[in-house]
């Protein structure tokens, strides 16, 4: 026995020492796997694309900051992948997985004599994010289905319904600038005018339409009462199928943006049943192979138009939701389609002429199973972050007093009388939300950041650091400055102390709930309640009010109050 | 001696049961790496988990007579449910189970999730909006045995659109577009309810000394054409006096009457106008315009090249009904041409369209000229209210 023991000790310890050398192997080919080996960095020749349109937009103008900023990030570019992308409030997208037979594309579709892709209703999405329990759609995705279809030699022309963004200000404006230079990329053909494009006004949209390229057609709006400023239509080769394309923005929709009682000289909507017949028929002077019609309208009043001009082959219409329609409807010879928004799926529409049903229609669901990134998206939405940190929108967005009249002033602060509930705030991922914006510090989930850092994005920051309105995304007086931005001692001491999502961010600004309370203190009264109530937060207010500013449908789709609130449960000390 | 040939003989063979340890470990994982490069081969064994139709029958054939369901018209805030009927019309036993929704504001059970041959399932499905939408369509999918379903899903659809207990016409902001000294300079808006055929509108307000608001009531003309039940007129004027610019106003009030959930919940829409001025810049692709600075930025091009840019300007008719000419268009760097020019072919009414066309010829010193250093043009007019219209220019030869 005592012959043996040594033996089988030595065995295990060997055998033990080879298993941990393995698992390091395997630990660090998994760390080289998560970083390409060859990364793809903004100034790569496939870029290029991403840089046209707006001479302004170039690369060339941002690469001083780049440098300093992004470039030394490596890029990851996904193919499909099964990762879940987890943490940090965007929750783990967990979700039916999908059979062989639903990986595949368009499976068992013959060339068609054109294929037409749609989409619409975009509403800023120009990544992957949407109230479905699993992340889907987004441009690059977009860019890797247009990309699988090419490589099948389909002839395509892609369109676009309008209502690119969804909000105003500049960062909905770089938004869209953005996302014209991405459409410009994957070759779209023309874009439709909604009432949220409307919005940003006349003339950015008149600075971004390219009438020599990719414009903007409607049937019905005017700008500067000057039509020929923009096309009422397009004819477009799409292989050697002729397309003939025009959009309306519906009176439904344009009430929101144009009422009917106000001068505006920028913008004018006829109603489109008295500016179509003349369109149609310009259009049909082309003799195009198939006459399309993009209705930025309600469905029901795509519906009444239909009827009233029957004579268009495909109507793409608003108003299908979120999801879209994954069937289409045939009204009359009209195939009528709706692909959704947020840019979650593309619409692919095959025309085959000589079959017994000329179109075959499918949704395409721009899922993380069979579609990677388009290196030259993920480029564009680096490019597109580095203007953000260029045009210093997390430093120049303009900071208004909080509605209580106090200040932030840090959790370190809070910590001081409630330390155990402070203890517990240290150690939860709210403490590390705005680690989670830049992928060198590789927290949990970092994938999903695609190599690029988002801390001065304010729509990503707002729910990542205290100070900031978490829906409008603008910064409180004494709210978060990012350091790169902080002038000052006190704005630097500003940026260290308001980092990631602390206790000010559900309780408010606790500035007159210290005051209080140190008064109250000194004057040794006995009622502290006024001190203490200016930041009590009911889990009532919590469920209903608070915690859901953050954890929406977008970015933090398997939120439940239930679930989540033990994580971080803590009561007075 | 014995015992150290002992330990020399269980090194060697302890690293060669590590070693096949770690090769065999090593194997396996490429092997999963692999197949993870593959999504198709992750998932070939993922329908396992799903009902699949038997080889030899007998078959289930699952029937559903109306597997979409219209919710028609909701209440933000409101949830609603209905009951769809699966039958098993086949021979076999029809095998259920639920996939995931295409949204968690979607849940559903199944009664049972084996169903006999000729009789039903049914499927409690429970729908709660998180936001408005115009029309919106969620789907629950099944996973089924059924082999006419195999192996795509069988979906149940519910539609309908949901809205807030009141709502705005404009929504979220109410737009007065370009505004003048002349004026009028108001917009009538919409404040209505689809769900109460009775409310009061109160504390109506504007932040702002430049704006009113007054309210009026609705004719049901107006509430039959979009389809509500009660509402006002909310008419918003602008002060004259609102200056050049970007005006942003808010209008708030609260809403009482039988049916609001929350008397203290303060409404309120965003106002956005443009004062203009009389004569307005606007650029065409590939000039970018900053009205606030009157900074044109024509972008970056070939110094060997040059560039040719263009900007539109439209210029209302003098008040007192003088002509309007231009004198003059000056620029402070000698090679940066600047021409403004009538456009004969607008037809405005009352305003006038020019071009303004700048040009670099070919061949031009390369340099850049931004915001801080930008090359100064001045336009000078007739105009009693535009005599002379400073710009700044900037652009990127290289």
């Amino acid at each position: 026995m005592a012959r043996i023991l040594p033996l089988l000790l030595a065995v295990v310890l060997i055998g033990l020492g080879v298993s941990l050398y393995r698992a390091r192997v395997v630990n660090q080919l998994d760390a080289d796997a998560s970083v390409d080996a060859e990364p793809e960095y903004l100034l790569s020749p496939d870029a290029g694309y991403a840089t046209v349109s707006n001479s302004q937009a170039s690369v060339t103008d941002a690469a001083p900051v780049s440098e300093q900023q992004f470039v030394a990030v490596p890029q990851q570019v996904d193919g499909p992948t099964d990762k879940s992308q987890s943490g940090d409030g965007h929750d783990a997208a967990e979700e039916g997985k999908p059979t062989a037979e639903e990986l595949k594309l368009l499976a068992d579709w013959k060339t068609p004599r054109a294929a037409l892709l749609f989409t619409g209703e975009q509403h800023g999405y120009i990544e992957p994010c949407g109230c479905a329990l699993e992340q889907y759609g987004g441009m690059s995705r977009r860019g890797d289905l247009i990309k699988k279809l090419e490589e099948r030699k389909w002839p395509i022309g892609a369109f676009d319904l309008g209502g690119l963004t969804k909000r105003s200000g500049k960062q909905a404006l770089k938004k869209f600038e953005t996302t014209m230079n991405g459409l410009d990329g994957l070759k779209y053909k023309a874009v439709g005018l909604g009432p949220e494009d409307l919005r940003l006004g006349a003339d950015i949209l008149l600075s971004l339409h390219n009438p020599d390229g990719l414009g903007f057609v409607s049937a019905n709006v005017v700008m500067y009462e000057s039509p020929e400023l923009m096309a009422l239509y397009k004819v477009v080769e799409i292989g050697d199928a002729k397309v003939a394309v025009t959009a309306i923005l519906g009176n439904s929709d344009a009430m929101k943006v144009i009422p009917k009682s106000s001068p505006n000289f920028a913008f004018k909507q006829t109603d489109p049943e008295v500016a179509l017949p003349a369109v149609i028929a310009e259009m049909k002077k082309a003799k195009p192979d198939l006459l399309v019609l993009m209705s930025h309208a309600s469905f029901k009043e795509t519906e009444a138009l239909l009827k009233k001009f029957p004579e268009f082959d495909v109507v793409v219409s608003a108003g299908g939701g979120e999801e879209g329609r994954g069937e289409s409807l045939v009204v009359g010879k009209t195939t009528v389609l709706r692909v959704g928004q947020k840019g979650k799926h593309t619409g692919v529409l095959g025309w085959y002429p000589d079959a017994e049903k000329p179109f075959r229609f499918e949704l395409v669901k721009l899922d993380r199973h069979r579609f990677g990134d388009d290196p030259a998206m993920v480029n564009l939405m680096r490019l597109y972050q580095m203007e953000l940190f260029d045009d210093e929108l997390a430093n120049v967005t303009s900071a208004v007093p909080h509605p209580s009249n106090a200040t932030f002033v840090g959790a370190e602060k809070c910590g001081e009388c409630h330390s155990s509930a402070f203890e517990i705030w240290e150690t939860s991922k709210h403490a590390h939300a705005f680690l989670s914006l830049d992928p060198k510090n590789k927290t949990d989930g970092y994938e999903r950041l695609k190599g690029i850092d988002r801390s001065f994005d304010p729509e990503c920051i707002s729910c990542h650091v205290t100070g900031w309105d978490p829906t409008d995304y603008f910064r409180y007086e004494s709210g978060f400055i990012n350091e790169k931005f902080a002038t000052t001692d006190a704005l630097k001491e500003m940026s260290k102390n308001l980092k990631g999502s602390q206790c000010e961010s559900c309780h408010g600004p606790g500035s007159l709930h210290v005051q209080r309370i140190d008064d109250e203190e000194s004057l040794a009264k006995t009622d502290k309640a006024p001190g203490r109530e200016s930041v009590r937060v009911t889990l009532k207010q919590a469920e209903d009010q608070v915690c859901n500013k953050c954890h929406d449908l977008d970015n933090s789709p398997k939120f439940k109050f239930g679930e989540y609130w033990p994580q971080v449960k803590h009561g007075l000390d | 001696m014995k015992l150290f040939g002992n330990i020399i003989v269980a090194c060697l063979l302890a690293v060669a049961t590590g070693a096949v340890v770690f090769f065999a470990t090593q194997t396996r994982s490429v092997a999963v790496d692999e197949s993870e490069n593959t999504s198709k081969r992750i998932y070939e064994s993922a329908d396992l988990d799903r009902p699949k139709p038997s080889k030899d029958g007998p078959h289930p054939k699952l029937v559903c007579d109306a597997p979409t369901f219209e919710f028609g018209r909701m209440e933000l805030g409101t949830d609603r449910s209905h009951t769809f009927t699966i039958r098993n019309e086949g021979e076999g036993d029809l095998v259920l189970k639920t996939g995931t929704p295409t949204c968690k504001c979607t849940e559903f059970e199944l009664s049972t999730s084996v169903v006999k041959p000729g009789e039903s399932c049914e499927v409690f499905l429970t729908w709660e909006p998180k936001s408005e939408s115009q029309d919106f369509s969620q789907q629950a999918p099944i996973f089924t045995n059924d082999p006419v379903m195999h192996p795509k899903q069988f979906l149940l659809t519910i539609e309908g659109s949901v809205t807030k207990i009141v709502s705005m016409i404009p929504e979220q902001i109410w737009e007065l577009g370009d505004i003048t000294k002349a004026g009028p300079n108001e917009i009538t808006g919409i404040v209505h309810s689809r769900f109460l055929p009775d409310f009061k509108l109160v504390d109506l307000k504007s932040n702002s000394p430049l704006m009113t608001v007054e309210k009026s009531a609705i004719s049901a003309e107006r509430l039959a054409e979009i389809d509500s039940l009660a509402g006002y007129e909310l008419k918003v004027t602008l002060s004259d006096e609102t200056p050049v610019g970007t005006f942003r106003g808010e209008v708030s009030y609260r809403v009482e009457g039988e049916g609001t959930r929350d008397s203290s919940v303060v409404y309120s829409v965003d106002v956005h106008a443009h004062q203009r001025g009389p004569i307005e810049f606007v650029p065409t692709y590939g000039v970018r315009y900053q009205e606030d600075k009157r900074y044109i930025d024509i972008g970056q091009f070939l110094a060997s090249e040059g560039k040719t840019a263009k900007m539109f300007c439209f210029v209302d008719q003098p008040d007192d009904g003088s002509d309007f000419e231009v004198t003059a268009v000056d620029s402070s760097l000698g090679f940066v041409n600047v021409e403004m020019k009538k456009d004969a072919k607008f037809k405005g009414g009352n305003r006038q369209r020019y071009e303004l066309i700048f040009t670099i010829p070919p061949g031009s010193p390369p340099g850049a000229r931004n915001l801080s250093e930008s090359v100064k043009i001045l336009i000078k007019t007739t105009h009693p209210s535009a005599s002379e219209v400073p710009l700044r220019l900037g652009f990127v030869g290289v």
